[in-house]
């Protein structure tokens, strides 16, 4: 059982002061106490939100958001200041966000760590080298001239793969690569780019088949397969992504329209999230769409609305509809097994409005930081089930 | 669950705010949008912003090396066949004059300081030097690079100062909820950082001018992420 933890305001404005304080005087967020000086909260609407009382469990997750803007306040906290960062990223257990910065007045740049839980931690260095290789693969391979240079991270090895130089894709298992080469024309408008892949020394290259403008876009999680996305036809706007195993180059299509991009895999690798766009022959078509990764499956299913999307867990997407001029941004979720979307965050509830599109969805689903468009800091909200 | 009345109001309301952002909600920026529907990914969206994109980083040598580096104005993907509108009021001063994105182009004059330049349409434009045009006005068919409508099809939309030699970010001057529009597919829109200075330049509405044929802004000496 969690025990709920009630964090009163002063508390919070503390916390929110410590991290203002820290934060701002780089050489100082290092280190701990309470800072002597004596701030304000950052001056923005959004940020009095944290001076709120919010309940919450000892994890961090919130608890008892049943409706109304107040209880969606409680489940919204600041984690930055000062407008830090762009482009943060989760790490794989869920319990910090990751950015690079060099504060204000700080002479290294490096990548932080940032805890969300308890509320007022503060961004240490996770990586002052900016190498950290955090749930990285053990190979990797990138191009360099006409070949790829293959890195087994454990060993320090590295050895050469006649690629042509193309992008490189290792399998997850360490068992396999695959790449792309273009064989004339414009590659990336209406050349016919070609598919390969071969065992990790390079040996065993087999041809898979090609698409004009194909590309690879990822291996699946098995290994054995791969995700490709390319035209079938030369100069034709209906892209197809299809699935190509590595054994045989069989290759099914998974999805097909008109520029079909922005292909998001599930975590569970069943279901693919994609945007068709441009389609003025049959406008019911352009939107986002999921569709499982096993065509056998079932047919693709759309959401009710366009917008910026990001996996929760296996079945369930959230995503921000495309409103532009609203007031606020809803967040939505796509469960694709019912078919159907709810509502996560009615923006009459809660006003939040996300900055480039800059957010993402913690692995275990329970939480969405975001940038926010006011003051640019990044923002953390529980997700209700 | 979403029911499709609440989907169908969170679309007229999304619309109807669509247009008043579209045709300016105040005086701070003069410009529309060149286009009339709504964003959306059957009509237009934005596919490269102006500037520091990461994209721009990887072309700073080559297609972009006589904007310093950057991506010279702003890529809206849309449709071959698209009416484009005229930003503002202004004269046409150029048809298919310099200034590049082939294979054809407009220029417009609004007379407040600022010079619109429209790339990569369709075919040429029925207008000539002298002409007036009206803001919202329809003065080209938006198309794509080569010609072909099958290469990833895009208005290439740039403001540059009366000289045409300096470039400013169209987000700037155009009146739209630009944060609001940048809310489609699976990522964001991502700009190359400087390790030395990572904050710099990392928003659609963050990005320096242009100076055409000056020096690169961002030959970056510590990348990220690192690019050849």
């Amino acid at each position: 059982m969690i025990a709920s933890l009630a964090i009163v305001g002063a508390g919070l404005t503390i916390a929110a002061r410590e991290a203002a304080v820290n934060w701002r005087r780089p050489g100082n967020f290092l280190a701990a106490g309470i800072p002597t000086e004596t701030y304000g909260p950052p001056p923005t609407p959004m940020a009095a939100l944290t001076l709120k009382q919010f309940e919450t469990t000892a994890d961090g997750a919130a608890v008892g958001a049943t409706g109304g803007r107040a209880a969606w306040e409680l489940r919204l906290r600041q984690l930055t200041f000062d407008g830090c960062c762009v482009g943060s990223w989760w790490s794989a257990d869920s319990k910090s966000l990751r950015f690079v910065d060099r504060p204000e007045g700080s002479s290294q740049t490096a990548m932080y760590a940032l805890p969300i839980w308890p509320p007022g931690e503060l961004p240490v260095v996770f990586d002052g080298a900016l190498a950290a290789s955090e749930g990285e693969p053990r190979f990797s391979a990138r191009p360099e001239g006409d070949i790829s240079i293959v890195t087994d991270k454990e060993t320090g090895l590295e050895w050469p793969v006649g690629t042509g130089g193309n992008p490189t894709l290792v399998a997850p298992d360490g068992g396999a690569l695959a790449w792309y080469a273009a064989t004339g024309g414009r590659s990336d408008v209406d050349g016919f780019n070609s598919f390969f892949a071969s065992a990790l020394d390079g040996t065993q290259e087999r041809s898979m088949g090609g698409m004009w403008g194909g590309s690879l876009l990822r291996f699946m999680p098995d290994s054995e397969h791969v995700l490709a996305l390319g035209r079938q036809v030369e100069g034709s706007a209906v892209y197809s992504l299809q699935r190509i195993a590595l054994a045989d180059g069989v290759a099914e299509e998974i999805a097909a329209g008109s520029w079909l991009s922005d292909v998001a895999l599930s975590p569970g690798a069943s279901w693919v999230a994609y945007m068709v766009s441009l389609d003025r022959e049959q406008a019911d078509a352009n939107g986002i769409w999921l569709a499982p990764t096993e065509p056998k499956r079932g047919p693709p299913r759309k959401l009710e609305l366009p917008g910026a999307y990001r996996w929760r867990d296996d079945n369930r997407l959230v995503y921000i509809p495309l409103l532009p001029g609203a007031p606020a941004h809803a967040v939505l979720q796509f469960d694709a097994l019912l078919g159907k979307s709810s509502v996560l965050l009615d923006p009459a509830d809660l006003p939040i409005r996300v900055a480039g599109n800059d957010w993402s969805v913690s692995p275990d689903g329970r939480h969405l930081a975001f940038r926010a468009e006011e003051d640019r800091c990044i923002w953390l909200l529980a997700l209700p089930e | 669950m979403l029911s499709w009345r609440q989907a169908l109001s969170m679309l007229v309301l999304g619309g109807a705010l669509c247009v008043s952002a579209g045709e300016g909600q105040g005086a701070q920026r003069p410009f529309r949008l060149p286009f009339d529907a709504a964003p959306g990914p059957g009509t237009w969206y934005v596919s490269q912003p102006y500037g520091n994109s990461t994209y721009a980083y990887a072309e700073r040598g080559s297609l972009y090396r006589s904007g310093q580096g950057l991506h010279m104005g702003l890529d809206l993907a849309a449709p071959c066949g698209t009416p484009v509108l005229a930003i503002g009021d202004g004269v046409v001063i150029s048809v298919d004059g310099r200034g590049g994105a082939p294979p054809h182009n407009l220029m417009i004059d609004h007379s407040n300081g600022f010079v619109s330049f429209y790339g990569h349409l369709l075919q040429r434009p029925a207008l000539h030097n002298g002409q007036y045009v009206a803001r919202g006005q329809e003065v080209a068919l938006s198309g794509d690079m080569y010609g072909t409508c099958h290469a990833a099809p895009h208005l290439h939309l740039e403001v540059r100062d009366r000289t045409t030699q300096r470039l400013h970010n169209p987000v700037d001057v155009i009146e739209a909820d630009w944060h609001g529009i940048l809310l489609l597919g699976a990522a964001p829109l991502t700009f190359e950082r400087d390790l030395e200075a990572p904050r710099r330049w990392q928003s659609i509405d963050d990005q320096p001018p242009i100076s055409l044929g000056g020096p690169p802004l961002n030959d970056y000496a510590q990348p990220w992420p690192a690019r050849p």
